[in-house]
């Protein structure tokens, strides 16, 4: 690895992936570093999976509603295939002022969202399950997209361009030459290292934690990490994302994503980002809302809750911070080499990017201009026929799709090799039909090395069971193709389990509570992990 | 509509062991008896392992042996099942462990190896090693004592429920942890012509594929030259042996590879679960005892008995064809615990209930999950389920008698956790042959 670069991205999130991405196809060299896995522990891997159509937005946040706009017909094109194109609707139900329909259809006016009006009849038709007392409906833009793998395919498009990715690299400081930032110093988790690599600039991309960044040099930025609480529903219980035609509250939107609902969100400012957990009376809070706008909600099965920090900037109570983004060239407060980007959503990360990296490209003197709007991420260059693949392979219709539902044409990476190695072909992961073959890829290029970093690429353990059929499966293979140690592995295989175990617990009712017993069946009564693990 | 009249002296809830013992127990001693059920429940999930007590997690302890265990269960968990059945001391709880455990029906009893002396140490297919008294008898090999040196674990290819290189290495650790010394764990996989590149591979795809005489041989010379180059002294494979013609050929596959050959316990799916199943069923059969399959189930109360229950069909031939009506004198309720459907926590929020009588609970505190699902301690939840007196009839926080002809066994009871102290199959065996005692007045 070169000692020296271009420039060093902090964080692997949405944002960090995306100026990688951006900086790399503009011929900088490019290291980005990330203290967990791509898009871990932060906002963007744990939010609705929503790809605004910026409706959302339209009354409160104009400008936000204006990127979103924007963005959505982007990603679109160049993420076409993790984007489930479901469209969205804005419904009225009672007690929602129904004044804010005019204001809604004036902001989308102004802002250039694409809408139009439909007859409660046909939002019902269209959304069976949708409460009947709704009073009027707006058809609008709206898109599921996998947030995971938008920042997995930025990440792994910027490594195509010649950047460096490092996961499991945490910042522990910064390295100065007089008032200018040159570099970083990182704690390598995997081998317990601390390394130095320095370059022309340092950009600060780290979400909710990009104040603890930018405080290494001695600055302060206004960001305040803010909770979004979500509850996952087993299966779809609606065909179009969903949201509440009032301005943004609480749990008013649901998400169709993959092979759930996902409900939410709550916003409620906290201190330490490291500590955005659920608690219980927040998830009954969002199954009362969901419930209202969908009764169906009441009696479908739940999966699980969890939470994230966004990093909003600016002050204020949670809804009232604007959703926009603002960047930051420290330079101007006499700290050179060194750059900030902070608020902003998933969506816009794009965006964002490209006027984050305008400024570092100027200060660096490349004269390239941006073309992530029009370059197509890894896995959407071409479409892939499922039954010619299935047919190719020996393998049922089901499985390939849901692969080329999570990678795209990225299939070709891994479907080919199941002819030399037919056990291959095993499913992992029956809730959501993951080969022993996409895991191995998983594992091999896309820089996975845990039974978690795996469900965010595969959805593995993310299904119904969470991960009580297919967590001891992964173990075995992350052991058996990644040759870590024992140790590590088992440490991996509770931590899984106790996550999806935290994630359950607020939603034990109905079958997810037969399926939590069958857990501890599974693990502590046939496989006496409780003395393993417990003790 | 009423399609169906049963009359019987005791209907039993449930068709799970604690189900079938005692409706075997009791049509032995002359009883008229039917078995009402919703399906199978959690009986094809069982691993194999037949638990009576390896743990009081009261006291965070393990007990070496489950029969003297029960002195100290007596004294930290006065309305366990076993103490509670055994009439509320330790002495009277072995002794009616040990009465049940004789009374077993030959198929049970052939079925598992094992005492109720002692706890032995059996290999799973996480590698881990647990106590447990009994298992099945394919599981035999399984049990280690340290006196097998060289253990060869032989996984096959596309079967991820059992990976014979991680079990290997968990093993290796596992059994130098608990004493066992240092014994020599070999990983091998071996490859079933009919089951090769099958994206779901069971136990039961493996076994029909080992059905072909040809596939069989080859198997068992692939296994044979295992064990031989490796000398080994124990072979090990997945819980593959769902029938009983497969069953049979452990023998042979023991006799060419010259040493012992077994199953590890799995979780589901595995042989196991289907082995109890069929063994059952043939208790039923042989006992003239008939398993009425019902969607649900309606008691009919008077005062403090139940007079009758409406079995419900479902499907467009049973809503044309009526409900069964069964009227008893008896009635045993063995529907099991959560998994098993006997009690269910409907909505949001909601209160856990019995599904059948909506009997009062033994409630656990709330919140009913705790943080570490790897809590030895248990959980909150695992321990909910029906209180019962000494006769094992439901009763309510007062301790009064629900009504004076229902009478509970196995799983649905409540006051204990299965999962903490490996006790479950144990549980089931003993208030079965209790409540079938209760019944009979004796």
């Amino acid at each position: 690895m070169h000692e020296r670069f271009d420039a060093i991205v902090i964080g692997g999130g949405a944002t960090g992936t995306a100026v990688a991405r951006d900086l790399a196809m503009r011929g900088a060299e490019v290291l980005l570093v990330e203290r967990d896995d791509i898009a871990a522990s932060g906002a963007s891997g744990k939010n609705h999976g929503l790809l605004h159509s910026g409706g959302r937005y339209v009354v409160k946040d104009p400008e936000s509603a204006e990127e979103c706009a924007r963005e959505n017909r982007v990603l679109r094109e160049i993420a076409r295939h993790i984007v489930e194109p479901v469209g969205g609707y804005f419904v009225s139900i009672p007690p929602d002022p129904l004044d804010y329909a005019d204001k809604f259809v004036e902001g989308c006016k102004r802002a250039g969202v694409e809408f139009h009006e439909v007859s409660t009849g046909e939002v019902l038709r269209e959304e069976p399950n949708l409460n009947p007392e709704v009073q009027a409906a707006f058809w609008v833009n709206d898109a599921a997209i996998d947030p995971h793998k938008l920042c997995l395919l930025q990440a792994l498009d910027a490594a195509r361009c010649g950047a460096t990715i490092k996961t499991y690299a945490e910042v522990v400081g910064l390295l100065f030459d007089g008032e200018t930032v040159e570099g970083v110093r990182i704690l390598d988790r995997a081998k317990g290292t601390v390394e130095e690599y320095r370059a022309e600039i340092v950009v600060n991309a780290a979400g909710a934690w990009v104040g603890r960044i930018a405080s290494m040099a001695g600055i302060t930025i206004p960001v305040t990490p803010n909770k979004g609480t979500l509850v996952v529903i087993h299966r779809r219980i609606v065909n179009h994302v969903v949201n509440r035609l009032r301005m943004p509250s609480d749990g008013d939107i649901i998400v169709p994503h993959h092979t759930a609902s996902i409900i939410g969100t709550t916003s409620v400012n906290v201190e330490d980002p490291d500590k955005a957990y659920p608690t219980e009376p927040e998830v009954l809070k969002m199954l009362r809302a969901a419930a209202e706008i969908a009764p169906a909600a009441k009696s479908a099965r739940m999966l699980r809750a969890y939470a994230a920090p966004r990093p909003l900037v600016g002050g204020g109570a949670g809804r009232e911070i604007s959703r926009t983004f603002r960047v930051f060239d420290h330079e101007l407060e006499g700290v050179g080499g060194f750059v900030s980007i902070a608020g902003g959503k998933m969506c816009t990360c794009r965006l964002m990017a490209e006027k984050l990296s305008d400024l570092v490209c100027k200060k660096l003197g490349l004269r390239a201009s941006c073309r992530t709007h029009v370059e197509p991420l890894p896995g959407a260059e071409r479409e892939v026929d499922v039954e010619a693949e299935a047919k190719k392979y020996g393998l049922y219709n089901a499985l390939v799709s849901r692969a080329v539902s999570r990678w795209g044409s990225l299939v070709s990476e891994f479907l080919p090799k199941v002819v030399e190695r037919p056990s291959l072909k095993s499913v992992v992961c029956t809730c959501e039909m993951v080969t022993a073959a996409e895991v191995e890829y998983a594992l091999r290029e896309t820089w996975a090395r845990s039974i978690r970093d795996l469900r965010r690429r595969c959805r593995t353990t993310a299904g119904t069971c969470q991960g009580q059929n297919c967590s001891y499966r992964l173990a075995g293979l992350v052991y058996e193709v990644s040759r870590r140690p024992l140790e590590e592995v088992l440490e991996d295989l509770a931590t899984t389990l106790r996550w999806r175990w935290l994630g359950m617990r607020h939603v034990l009712y109905g079958d997810q509570l037969r399926q939590a017993s069958l857990v501890l069946a599974v693990y502590n009564c046939v496989g006496n992990f409780d003395r393993i693990f417990g003790e | 509509m009423i399609a169906v009249k049963i009359e019987v002296d005791v209907l039993v809830i449930g068709r799970g062991v604690a189900g079938v013992y005692a409706a075997y127990l009791l049509a032995k001693a002359g009883k008229k008896v039917a078995i009402a059920a919703k399906g199978c429940g959690a009986t094809p999930l069982y691993s194999g392992c037949l638990d009576v007590l390896a743990y009081v997690p009261e006291i965070q302890g393990a007990v070496q042996s489950p029969l003297a265990g029960m002195d100290v269960l007596a004294e930290v968990n006065e309305r366990h099942p076993y103490v509670v059945a055994g009439g509320g001391s330790g002495e009277g709880a072995r002794e009616i462990v040990e009465k049940a455990f004789a009374g077993l029906p030959e198929e049970l009893e052939k079925l598992h190896v094992g005492s109720l002396d002692r706890n032995s140490l059996v290999l799973t297919s996480f590698g881990t090693l647990r106590p447990t008294a009994f298992v099945q008898w394919p599981m035999g090999p399984a049990v280690l004592d340290g006196s097998a040196k060289k253990i060869l674990l032989v996984g096959i290819e596309g079967y991820l429920d059992f990976n014979p290189v991680f079990a290997a290495s968990m093993a290796s650790r596992e059994a130098e942890k608990r004493g066992l010394g240092r014994l020599e764990f070999v990983p091998r996989r071996v490859a079933i012509g009919g089951a090769v590149g099958i994206p779901m591979l069971t136990p039961n795809i493996v076994a029909s594929a080992l059905e072909d005489e040809g596939e069989f041989k080859k198997f068992e010379s692939e296994l044979a030259e295992l064990a031989k180059r490796e000398g080994a002294e124990v072979l090990l494979l997945p819980p593959i042996f769902s029938t009983t013609k497969l069953v049979e050929r452990i023998r042979e596959l023991e006799s060419a590879c010259g040493c012992r050959v077994g199953e590890v316990p799995s979780p589901p799916t595995s042989a196991a679960g289907m082995r109890i199943l069929r063994a059952l069923r043939s208790v039923c059969e042989r006992a003239g005892i008939r398993i009425y399959h019902v969607a649900g189930l309606e008691p009919v109360v008077r005062g403090r008995e139940v007079e009758k229950a409406v079995g419900i069909r479902r499907g467009a031939f049973f809503e044309k064809a009526g409900g069964i009506e069964f009227e008893f004198e008896h009635c045993i309720l063995a529907t099991g615990d959560l998994v098993g459907g006997g009690v269910v926590r409907e909505g949001a929020g909601g209160e856990l209930r019995e599904a059948v009588f909506g009997l009062p609970l033994y409630s656990p505190e709330k919140p009913i999950a705790g943080l570490d699902p790897f809590d030895p301690r248990g959980q909150p939840f695992s321990k909910v389920g029906v209180l019962v007196d000494e006769d094992l009839r439901p009763v309510d926080r007062g301790g009064g008698v629900v009504y004076e002809d229902l009478y509970a066994a196995g799983a649905v009871l409540g006051c204990y956790d299965y999962v903490a102290e490996k006790s479950g199959m144990g549980v089931a065996i003993t208030t079965a042959y209790k409540a079938a005692l209760s019944v009979l007045g004796r």
